[in-house]
């Protein structure tokens, strides 16, 4: 068991880091095939939970595919996880996270970009673990400045 | 060999008629941001809200228009009304969060607890024996009334007491929206800074040859020479529509919008209406962008976006026009990052003095990349500040832009 709990915790700290290297096929790769990334928000000015990215594997697959055609001022990001609770039952397993990523513009200026939780779903598949759901829940709302990358 | 051609200096003027090009001081100077908060947002009909944002009597969202905190709310007998966000007693601000529901129906200021009615009636002063002999009375103090009124569901305020009604300012620019806009209800809010001004985000709404900046709308719009012929209609007051199109989302694997589509709106339909100064309505057949901005110094500008589907939709139809908004909308859709960083490097160049001019001098028979609109968008702003808008410097004639705003476009009467 305790294996288990290591190797989720690792791919958890590798989510991050495959982001930050931007390989994004590999990070696309941690996903199910019927996996979905979920990012969501309060929005106090409308007092509304909102969804700001929901996309199944392929489309984002597709949309980290494009992302050298785009012109994106994603700038160097660098995730800091903190991984806080692994629960496995048999195949299943439920994990959560805190995390917070770094902005490095190309001046070198390195500031707080975002702050939030992770809170995933797994499944055991025959190679590895798979994310049949992350939902990313922003503490952050002033993202600056704005990129489509996933956090 | 290329033939030998004289370079004009960078920094002069780029010889083109006075309303094909602009003075980047435009966007910089600080006597003309004041003005501009002066003599438009605080003079012309501002967008606010969506009405869906005020479901419930007592429900209020607080705006700022010119530098002025405004309440926007439902009164008990469930009119949109809105009041200056200032206590008459002291000039403290009444709400101090952005949006809420009344308690009880009132609106209690916290410094001195002065209360108000949802109508802006003085209900209530603490202790009002001390006001004896003088005319300090409830009865005879209220909130300063902004006027509001809304049209298919879209909130809009005037600060001032000149301007005509909201219909006549909109004319028939809203028509092709009178559909879909029917019976919508929030499902996106956000809210980003800006460092850059205004009007350059503007622009991106109401220019189509920056299209090529982004790769969804070149490879789903401008790819198609249908698209290309698509025209843009200029209507009085320095609002636009762009005609609809059929958006070609399959080339970006992007899926098709033939199901859920807005009443109104074809499978893969697209249309585009600019309200001056600051709104974009944005229809992509399943789903509604609305647009709008707070100057809050020539540098510094909030965007706000909003996304809107129709309140009656199923969980299963809403998660779909959410997927369809996010596309292309919202922090992480691919078009808004593009834009912003597009005119933040524009700013900085403005700023610091190495961008002079800008050119605004296309003529393609209103289709998509024409820069007519941008042309009217500056004549109405020429009229409104009066000024120079391609020499801040000269004194404003409108008779130099005399025939020439509706160049290579024609005006909707």
């Amino acid at each position: 068991m305790m294996y288990e709990h290591d190797r989720l915790s690792r791919l958890i700290h590798l989510s991050g880091r495959l982001l930050d290297q931007e390989s994004f096929e590999d990070y696309t790769a941690l996903f199910a095939e019927a996996g979905e990334y979920r990012l969501v928000t309060k929005a106090p000015e409308v007092a509304q939970q909102m969804t700001w990215i929901l996309l199944n594997r392929q489309e984002l697959g597709a949309l980290l595919a494009s992302a050298p055609k785009h012109v994106w001022n994603t700038g160097q990001r660098s995730h800091l996880i903190s991984v806080e609770e692994v629960a496995v039952e048999g195949d299943a397993a439920y994990s959560t996270a805190g995390f917070c990523v770094f902005h490095t513009d190309g001046g070198g200026a390195t500031q707080v970009y975002a702050v939030g939780r992770y809170e995933d779903r797994w499944r055991r598949e025959a190679e590895d673990w798979k994310l049949l759901k992350r939902v990313a829940r922003l503490q952050t709302r002033a993202l600056t400045p704005p990129s489509a990358i996933p956090l | 060999m290329r033939p030998e051609t004289v370079r004009q200096p960078w920094d002069a003027p780029p010889g083109l008629p006075p309303t094909h090009y602009l003075d980047n001081r435009i966007y910089t100077d600080n006597a003309l941001f004041r003005a501009e908060q002066e003599k438009i947002f605080r003079a012309t009909w501002k967008f606010a809200c969506h009405e869906s944002e005020l479901r419930n009597a007592g429900d209020y969202r607080v705006v700022e228009i010119g530098a002025v905190s405004v309440i926007v709310l439902r009164d008990a007998d469930r009119r949109i009304r809105a009041f200056f966000n200032a206590c008459p007693h002291r000039g403290a601000r009444i709400v101090r969060d952005t949006a809420g529901t009344l308690v009880d129906q009132r609106l209690q200021c916290f410094y001195h607890h002065w209360s108000f009615s949802t109508q802006g009636e003085c209900l209530y002063i603490p202790r009002p024996e001390a006001y004896a002999g003088s005319s300090v009375c409830a009865e005879r103090i209220g909130l300063r009334t902004v006027r509001a009124e809304s049209v298919h569901g879209l909130v809009f305020l005037n600060l001032g007491d000149q301007a005509g009604p909201l219909a006549q300012f909109l004319g028939s620019t809203l028509e092709n929206l009178r559909e879909p806009l029917a019976e919508l209800e929030l499902l996106h809010y956000h809210r980003v800074e800006i460092r850059a001004n205004w009007k350059l985000f503007v622009e991106t709404n109401c220019e189509g040859y920056h299209e090529l900046l982004h790769l969804l709308n070149r490879t789903t719009g401008l790819s198609q020479p249908a698209y290309r012929k698509r025209q843009w209609h200029l209507h009085p007051h320095g609002h636009h529509t762009f005609e609809p199109a059929q958006i070609a989302y399959g080339r970006l694997a992007l899926g098709e919008r033939s199901s859920a589509t807005l009443p109104g709106m074809a499978p893969n339909g697209h249309v585009v209406v600019d309200l001056f100064p600051d709104v974009m309505v944005n229809v992509r057949a399943t789903v509604v962008r609305i647009d709008s901005l707070t100057p809050l110094a020539p540098g510094l500008t909030l965007l706000e976006c909003r996304g809107l589907g129709r309140a009656d939709d199923l969980a299963e139809i809403r998660e779909l026009r959410q997927r369809h908004h996010n596309q292309v909308w919202g922090p992480f859709g691919r078009n808004l990052p593009e834009d912003i960083w597009a005119i933040e490097t524009q700013w900085a160049n403005m700023s610091a003095g190495a961008s002079r001019f800008s050119i605004i001098a296309r003529e393609e028979d209103r289709q998509a990349t024409d820069d007519a609109p941008l042309r009217s968008f500056y004549g109405e702003w020429r009229r409104l500040v009066c000024a120079s808008s391609h020499d801040i410097d000269a004194p404003y004639r409108a008779a130099d832009y005399a025939g020439r705003d509706a160049q290579g476009a024609q005006r909707i009467p």
